[in-house]
């Protein structure tokens, strides 16, 4: 069950050799993407121009980010490839253990590189002396725990692309829109059966909810201990519940 | 270095295949699973090599579990479908990327069986034919030097004198701890090479013989030479053939479409054949 030195460098070789020429289209594709969203962001630029610049990386991040991560093990969408993937002399946990480097660590590397580079060739073009684009700091106001949502949300679709074998990335898609939908939805049933309140209008499960009271909106958050515990759920027990489900999947892959 | 025993897989609640079968297949020989198009042999060698896994009963191959698809075993086993994606790349890059994966690989060796294919490293997969590819394949299959390689249809899509080539290919790759198991319809492509022969039909095992017991127990005669004892017979290019128990000292051919043929026909009277003694 041990990942093997070799066989991880072997499969990383691989999946490099097999699919750069693939990876360059995308990255152009992607500088390409952002390029056109920056420009929109300048040419109707506000005051929270830095919170628009936010916007642009968390969008780019998440979509390319899935559509990439789910074509690494893209092989099962095609009974020959994929047989010939899982035939290969290498234990199940190292396969998934070199998609999720490329997936998670490879393509936040690449992501990082291409959104600041895309983004100070358009400051340089377009921000001209006396003007400025406005505060962007991603590490501010603990902004980056976008981070640990991205590496779940990476692991749901590394998982969903093993189990599915065809359409993976929209299949994920509309199981995670339809998660998260019953959750708000399930979650404001629940807080109005326990309290017993009608005027809850907004809630975020597992952290807080607001109601009118006599007219006035009344925020209702949880106490520290249960956001920590909340934050370990996400950031650590999901992703590693989604790694074990990729590897059993794999595993159990009849074709 | 196969052993299956008691085997069922089940592809839908309604659809269930093998029922029960038992099979046991020795290192150092060539079967040749024989079956029409349907018959479960590609689901059986799939069994075999972990692709598939059995929903009752139990399949080994040298100890080792092919559905946990473990490493060690996977080195040493090697498959080459009807159908196969080889990714864009030149084939001394496959080489590079691949050969370490199988510890026994030759590059000697590969170089040599792609000499016999008349073929060089000089291309790109995606600038090749199916043929091509598929010789290059076989080519690198042959030569990782697995203790198990299996190889559905291999003939398809080779062309006239590459079957040739194929064949002489293959005489030459046997070793005594080696298991090489074709499958095909196509009998006579592969009827020198094979040294066993299993028969499917319906995903059960009509007949499993070595060669050399079926050149004992049967011959194969023009029916004007043969009037008794005749169990099958067939019109062929060459005449009226007769599968008959073989009566005399003097060997005969083995026609395997004939004998394929009356298997499928009369498998019960084929099978008695072997059961009793030998005259």
């Amino acid at each position: 069950m041990m990942i093997n030195p070799k066989h991880f460098w072997l499969l990383f070789q691989r999946q490099w050799f097999e699919q750069r020429k693939a990876w360059l289209v995308g990255s152009a594709a992607m500088v390409a993407i952002l390029s056109v969203l920056f420009l929109m962001a300048w040419q109707w630029r506000t005051s929270f121009n830095g919170d628009t610049t936010h916007g642009i990386f968390l969008m780019v991040l998440f979509g390319g980010g899935g559509v990439y991560i789910s074509a690494l093990l893209k092989d099962f969408g095609n009974r020959q490839k994929g047989q010939w993937l899982l035939l290969l002399p290498a234990p199940a946990i190292t396969k998934v253990a070199v998609a999720l480097v490329y997936g998670i660590i490879g393509y936040l590397l690449v992501y990082f590189a291409l959104f600041y580079g895309t983004k100070a060739l358009i400051c340089a073009i377009l921000v001209h002396p006396g003007m400025s684009w406005g505060n962007f700091d991603l590490f501010k106001n603990g902004f980056y725990h976008f981070l640990f949502i991205f590496t779940a949300f990476q692991s749901i679709m590394l998982a969903g692309s093993v189990y599915f074998n065809k359409s993976q990335y929209l299949k994920i898609l509309l199981l995670l829109i339809a998660a998260l939908f019953i959750a708000f939805n399930g979650n404001s049933l629940l807080l109005q059966l326990m309290t017993r309140c009608s005027t809850i209008n907004s809630n975020l499960p597992l952290d807080s909810f607001q109601f009118i009271y006599h007219d006035e909106n009344v925020y209702v958050y949880a106490p520290d201990a249960v956001g920590n515990a909340v934050s370990v759920l996400l950031w650590l027990v999901v992703p590693l519940t989604f790694w074990v489900i990729a590897w059993c999947c794999l595993k159990e892959k009849e074709l | 270095m196969i052993s299956i025993h008691n085997l069922n897989y089940r592809y839908s609640r309604k659809k269930s295949l093998f029922n029960g079968l038992s099979l046991t297949m020795r290192a150092g020989s060539i079967y040749g699973l024989l079956g029409k198009n349907g018959a479960g042999k590609s689901t059986l060698m799939k069994t075999m090599i972990g692709l598939l896994f059995p929903t009752q009963g139990t399949c080994f191959v040298n100890d080792f579990e092919p559905r946990k698809r473990e490493s060690t075993l996977l080195e040493q086993l090697f498959f080459i479908p009807e159908e196969f994606q080889l990714p864009p790349v030149s084939i001394d890059r496959f080489i590079q990327i691949y050969a370490p994966f199988y510890p026994s690989f030759k590059q000697s060796d590969f170089e040599s069986y792609l000499k016999e294919f008349a073929m060089d490293t000089n291309h790109r997969f995606d600038q090749l034919s199916f043929g091509q590819k598929k010789k290059i394949f076989i080519a690198f299959g042959l030569a990782t030097n697995t203790r198990l390689l299996v190889m559905d249809e291999p003939t398809n899509g080779l062309d006239i004198p590459s079957k040739v080539q194929f064949r002489k290919i293959m005489s030459q790759a046997s070793r005594p701890d080696k298991l090489i198991l074709l499958s095909t319809h196509q009998v006579r492509d592969l009827d020198d090479l094979i040294t066993s022969v299993i028969i499917m039909d319906n995903s059960q095992i009509l007949l499993h013989q070595e060669k050399e017991q079926i050149v004992q127990r049967l011959g194969f005669y023009p029916v004007a030479e043969q009037k008794d004892q005749i169990l099958y017979e067939e019109e062929t290019p060459n005449g009226r053939i007769a599968l008959c128990k073989r009566q005399d000292d003097r060997p005969t051919y083995i026609d395997l479409e004939i004998l394929f043929n009356a298997t499928l026909t009369n498998p019960e009277l084929i099978s008695s054949v072997f059961k009793q003694n030998k005259i």
